[in-house]
């Protein structure tokens, strides 16, 4: 079990892929924010990487352990100390009962940490996932963020204590963390000629937006738009602005939704339906980096990708986060 | 002692609550930020006498960035 | 697909005398938007059309497709391309459209569920004053503290009639969305399509069970939230998280897609009872009827004579509503 001592900013818990499937239900995936992060913390104390862990945003979470363990944290260095020994990052270590786990804040690089426990933070399944909706506060623990006084429940772990904790990662199979990160992207399904124009379109792959400082779990916000970006003057029958379009499902996570002239990833835990026009789609790879970019300070940037280079980046990805990337 | 309390989270400062020559102590929120649509309470760490303001309102803020000057008791 | 690096047409099929052109849209990695028509329209033929090819879809089970998300004239199709790829998944839906080939074979499944309904109810009138007092003193939506009025005002009729057509017709689930377990409602009987534009800014509560109207659809809020329709009434509930109550056994929406609701009134009284027993003793019956939609049929009633004239009528009433209603 782990006893929260301080919440923190934002500590949730999110597993891999998410809750799958409710889309048409008004309901988003959800998941860990940033699944690379996880699924390494997860592979490193033995556990499946869509195992539920816990996600860290902005830091100054606390917690005791009241039972011996192994974890692993990864994600940004949030200086995380056990006891005020500090831990080293993306490799596991074994806890004892009575141990303080204690992170600060964000660091030079990104924005979520993650703590993975061998055999998983144990909280019920809410249609096929553990993970956290915060949006609509359901899943993961009671629906919410953690706060002090919570008291979680952790798995079964898969092996014993000392096989698990100092399980290290090959070099260099750490994502890379930057201040400015570029997503490879989709285009569709609304782009040109018929609602944006050629330029909007060149527009939205060469410049750099700062992150908004608004952005959350079901939205990153970009700068705004010229108002050439459009290939119309009006949304038709969809309404005034030519952003508008009659309702229609949102391919989330990662599309990115037209929101009048404000360009918003929808994410996490983002709208499902709605009536503004998407543009394209941050491939499924490159999803973590959107977890990692950090409000009002980093900046994304798109590159235009294809259906074969996102599902290979799939493939590969899925690769990594496996015990072939134990040293 | 001359301590700064810093903003712990990127984002724009949404008000500073306290004033120059205001007596606080530990723990005391002295600012909040806004960042990610929620508001973030910035605590003091000592207790002492507010010296200078830095930030206000709408302020662009990164982490570290000092929002107010105590004067503490030690 | 042309050479344009910013083209997302993956595919088409020709129009038919029963159904529209049809675009495959690439929408990300791992989506499709199906699309009825190049021209944008709301109308429910190309709804039932949607989501009877929809059930054709599914009924395939399809291996490597996580789901799909129909709205009123797109269905987004969601699918783990390392499963499947969106060529033969277009396949799959070419196939579906082409088993459906007149409008006769357009017969969709369709419960009616009836629903008990409290006009101007204490609660959503506490969330509109609650509106007034936090967000937009000035609202002109709001008027003797409440939207019924403003929402006749805008369609140019009196708030009687408002509430005659609110009951008057089937509501049609075209799909859900946006919120869990939401469905957008939308009228049967073109004599009762109130049309009022949406809250601004929109409302910080709204409590579980308001109905509201916001552009053509209504919205029968599933949990306590924000939100942006006209709000007219308070309903029982459709969505339980908890899953206790039998009706909601295997998850916990009440709507599925192609449900009709039919509102009737009653008391405020009555509808807090019927939370109890939805809520806590978990002994409410719903009231469920099965049905289909022939959309052959419907379009028949549709173009008759008496139902275009109502049609009219009212669009009549509403272009002076229009004139009258304050901007919000």
């Amino acid at each position: 079990m782990l006893k929260v001592i301080n919440g923190g900013i934002e500590t949730l818990v999110e597993d891999w892929p998410g809750r799958l499937g409710y889309l048409g239900k008004g309901m988003s995936a959800s998941g860990a924010f940033d699944n690379v992060s996880l699924g390494f913390a997860n592979v490193l104390v033995g556990n499946p990487s869509g195992k539920a862990g816990l996600e860290i945003t902005g830091g100054f979470f606390e917690a005791e352990f009241s039972d011996t363990t192994v974890i692993a944290v990864t994600g940004t260095d949030m200086k995380a100390s056990i006891n005020g020994e500090p831990i080293v990052m993306w490799e596991s270590l074994q806890v004892e009962k009575g141990d303080i786990i204690k992170f600060f804040q964000i660091g030079a690089v990104g924005f979520r940490s993650y703590l993975a426990v061998a055999g998983g933070i144990d909280v019920p399944a809410y249609l096929g996932s553990k993970s956290t909706c915060v949006f609509g506060s359901y899943g993961g623990f009671n629906g919410r963020k953690l706060e002090a006084g919570d008291e979680i429940q952790i798995g079964e772990p898969k092996g014993s204590f000392s096989e698990l904790s100092r399980n290290r990662l090959k070099e260099g199979v750490v994502p890379e963390f930057t201040n400015a990160w570029e997503l490879r992207a989709i285009v569709g399904p609304n782009t040109s000629p018929d609602y944006v124009s050629q330029k909007g379109m060149d527009y939205l792959f060469s410049h750099t937006s700062k992150i908004q400082h608004t952005s959350n779990r079901s939205a990153y916000r970009l700068e705004e738009l010229p108002n050439s970006f459009f290939a119309r003057t009006d949304g038709g029958v969809g309404g005034s602005h030519p952003s508008n379009i009659i309702d229609h499902a949102y391919a989330i996570r990662g599309t990115l939704n037209i929101c009048g002239n404000t360009p918003i990833l929808l994410v996490a835990d983002g709208p499902t339906l709605g009536g503004y026009m998407c543009t394209l789609q941050v491939i499924n790879a490159d999803l973590w980096k959107v977890g990692q970019g950090t409000p009002n300070r980093d900046t994304m940037k798109f590159r235009l990708s294809s259906q074969e280079e996102a599902t290979q980046a799939r493939i590969k990805q899925n690769k990594l986060l496996s015990k072939n990337s134990l040293a | 002692m001359e301590k700064s309390v810093n903003a712990i989270m990127p984002g724009l400062c949404a008000r500073v609550v306290v004033k120059e020559g205001d007596k606080i102590s530990k723990g005391q929120e002295v600012a909040v930020i806004n960042c990610m649509k929620t508001e973030i309470s910035i605590t003091s760490e000592s207790s002492g006498v507010v010296k200078k303001v830095l930030a206000k309102e709408w302020d662009d803020l990164q982490v570290d960035d000092p929002m107010v000057i105590i004067e503490t008791e030690e | 697909m042309s050479n344009d690096k910013y083209d997302v047409i993956l595919d088409t099929m020709d129009a038919t005398e029963s159904r529209l052109e049809i675009l495959f849209r690439q929408a990300g990695d791992g989506f499709i938007q199906v699309e009825y028509g190049r021209k944008q329209r709301a109308a429910l033929q190309d709804s039932f059309r949607m989501l009877a090819i929809n059930d054709i879809i599914k009924s395939k089970s399809i291996n490597g497709l996580i789901e799909t998300v129909p709205g009123i004239r797109t269905n987004l199709l969601h699918f783990d391309p390392e499963i499947i790829s969106y060529q033969e998944l277009i396949e799959n839906v070419k196939e579906s459209e082409d088993s459906m080939s007149t409008i006769d074979d357009v017969v969709l499944e369709s419960r009616i569920i009836n629903l008990p309904i409290a006009f101007e109810d204490s609660e959503t009138k506490k969330s509109v004053a609650k509106y007034v007092a936090e967000v937009r003193q000035d609202a002109p939506n709001v008027i003797n503290g409440y939207n019924i009025e403003y929402m006749a005002m805008c369609n140019g009729v009196s708030v009687a009639e408002v509430k005659k057509m609110l009951l008057g017709t089937e509501w049609f689930n075209s799909g859900g969305g946006f919120w869990p377990g939401g469905a957008f409602l939308w009228p049967m009987d073109p004599r009762c399509a109130l049309v009022v534009p949406k809250y601004n800014p929109p409302r910080t509560w709204t409590p579980e069970g308001a109905v509201g109207i916001g552009g053509p659809c209504v919205f029968t809020y599933t949990t306590p939230t924000g939100g942006g329709y006209q709000l007219f009434g308070r309903t029982i509930p459709i969505f339980q998280f908890a899953c206790k109550h039998p009706m909601f056994k295997d998850g916990p929406f009440l709507y599925r897609n192609a449900d009709r609701v039919r509102f009737h009134e009653t008391t405020e009284k009555e509808v807090l009872e019927i939370y109890g027993h939805v809520h806590e003793k978990f002994d409410y019956e719903y009231i469920i009827d099965q049905g289909e939609i022939k959309a052959k049929d419907y379009l028949k009633w549709y173009n008759s004579e008496d139902i275009q004239t109502g049609m009219k009528k009212l669009k009549e009433k509403q272009a002076v509503g229009v004139k009258e209603a304050p901007l919000l």
